[in-house]
């Protein structure tokens, strides 16, 4: 249903039309609108004075009353010195292997020496084994790499050491064909100076990481034990005292 | 090329006028208060009582000025302003009564009357409708709203809107009718 006819007249003339107010309309309406802003600002300052009063009670209550705290202070440490202290602990633990060793569980090493030799120690992990070469064989062992990469790749996780490998390797050259039992020998020899460097340079004792575990927890078991103890023994010395008191 | 310098002007006025600089509200209110006096004449009977809605309008545009966003016109801005604050007025005065009649008697079809009165003529024609018909009739027949809109602005089902404009129609075709016989126009069927 759409505008009539007449309707449309109506709102053309209607909506033209302009009634002038009163002269002292402006002056009612801007004395209102004054009213209402003074009503406002009064506001602001009670809520800045109540917020100062508020915060200075709350500094008062901070300063004077400062709890003394019992428990220990956290003190963020910056992460660079973190850092610093992580690689020095490293620092320690390549220049002591055994502390290493001992910190691995005997799982983590990489591979025994048990896979290759028919020997019975294990060595216990690849770097350690590097950690006692000598820096002489470096040039042949880059001319080995070059020549043998994958006869490297087996001493390298093996831990065997590189003389040994070189001697045999320089033979095996010349020859062309070895014998078993010079494999045996040569196998034999290198035990026999494998073993030697291991008294020499480490402790190749093996430190279960449980059997340490239970060593830990038996002192601890022995300490409450002696706590226990001296706690009977206070006891039974005050009541001992206390009937003898009483007689 | 004349528009866009007022525009600029008045946007310029409602910028000032925002951060209560009485010389920009004054401004503005001189701009549009005939308008909006007119509107408000629309619904209230009383000039009077009208020019008070009317500053109570202002007072809310100056107040809510800066929820004012240039989407639309500000006139038209203003204008629903008025019109809100006239429907609470004549709610407050308890003269809003919204009738539910049926349209028995009502054939469906109007007279499209043309008029040729005055806008004196035509507000005293509005004036004799009762407050629930004046009102519809004006939203919708001058303002322009749907019945949807104005069932929401008055509470109102959108039924008792259409009948509202239905009654209101009637009586102003009659009313119209008899204007024109008694010398004021033709009639033009």
């Amino acid at each position: 249903m759409g505008q009539l006819k007449f309707e449309k007249d109506f709102s053309k003339k209607l909506n033209k039309r302009k009634i002038e107010p009163k002269a002292g309309n402006w002056e009612e309406l801007s004395a209102r609108l004054n009213s209402a802003e003074k009503s406002k600002r009064p506001m602001f300052w009670w809520l800045g004075i109540a917020a100062t009063i508020v915060g200075g009670i709350l500094i008062f209550s901070i300063l004077f009353n400062k709890p003394i705290s019992e428990t220990p202070v956290i003190v963020n440490t910056p992460e660079e010195e973190i850092l610093k202290e992580k690689i020095e602990s490293q620092q320690i633990s390549f220049e002591n292997p055994v502390s290493e060793e001992v910190a691995k569980p005997e799982k983590a090493s990489v591979k025994p020496v048990e896979n290759i030799f028919s020997g019975k120690e294990p060595v216990a992990n690849s770097k350690l084994a590097s950690m006692g070469k000598p820096q002489e064989s470096s040039k042949t062992k880059s001319d080995q790499n070059q020549k043998y990469p994958e006869l490297m790749k087996k001493t390298e996780i093996s831990g065997i050491p590189e003389e040994v490998i070189a001697e045999a390797s320089s033979k095996e050259i010349k020859t062309g064909k070895i014998t078993d039992t010079e494999v045996d020998a040569l196998l034999a020899e290198a035990l026999t100076k494998i073993k030697g460097d291991r008294s020499g340079k480490f402790v190749s004792k093996n430190i279960d990481a449980s059997s340490l575990l239970l060593d830990v927890e038996l002192e601890l078991e022995q300490s409450f034990r002696e706590k226990v103890f001296d706690v009977l023994k206070e006891g039974y010395f005050k009541a001992k005292t206390a009937v003898v008191n009483r007689n | 090329m004349k528009v866009i310098p007022l525009n600029k002007n008045e946007t310029q006025l409602i910028a000032r006028a925002i951060k209560n600089n009485r010389r920009a509200q004054q401004c503005l209110y001189d701009l549009h208060s005939g308008k909006m006096l007119s509107v408000c004449r629309m619904y209230v009977k009383d000039l009077h009582h009208a020019e008070e809605v009317m500053l109570n309008g202002f007072f809310k545009v100056f107040k809510y000025l800066a929820n004012f966003k240039n989407e639309g016109s500000f006139e038209g801005w203003i204008r629903k302003i008025m019109i809100r604050e006239c429907i609470s007025f004549l709610r407050s005065e308890k003269s809003l009564e919204f009738k539910e009649e049926g349209l028995e008697d009502f054939d469906g079809s109007f007279n499209n009357i043309e008029s040729d009165i005055n806008v004196d003529e035509i507000q005293q024609i509005i004036d004799s409708l009762p407050e629930g018909y004046r009102v519809v009739f004006v939203m919708y027949a001058v303002e322009g709203y749907k019945h949807l809109e104005i069932s929401k602005m008055l509470n109102i089902n959108i039924g008792t809107s259409k009948s509202q404009l239905f009654k209101a129609r009637k009586m102003l075709q009659e009313k119209l009718k008899t204007q024109n016989i008694s010398g004021y126009g033709t009639v033009k069927i």
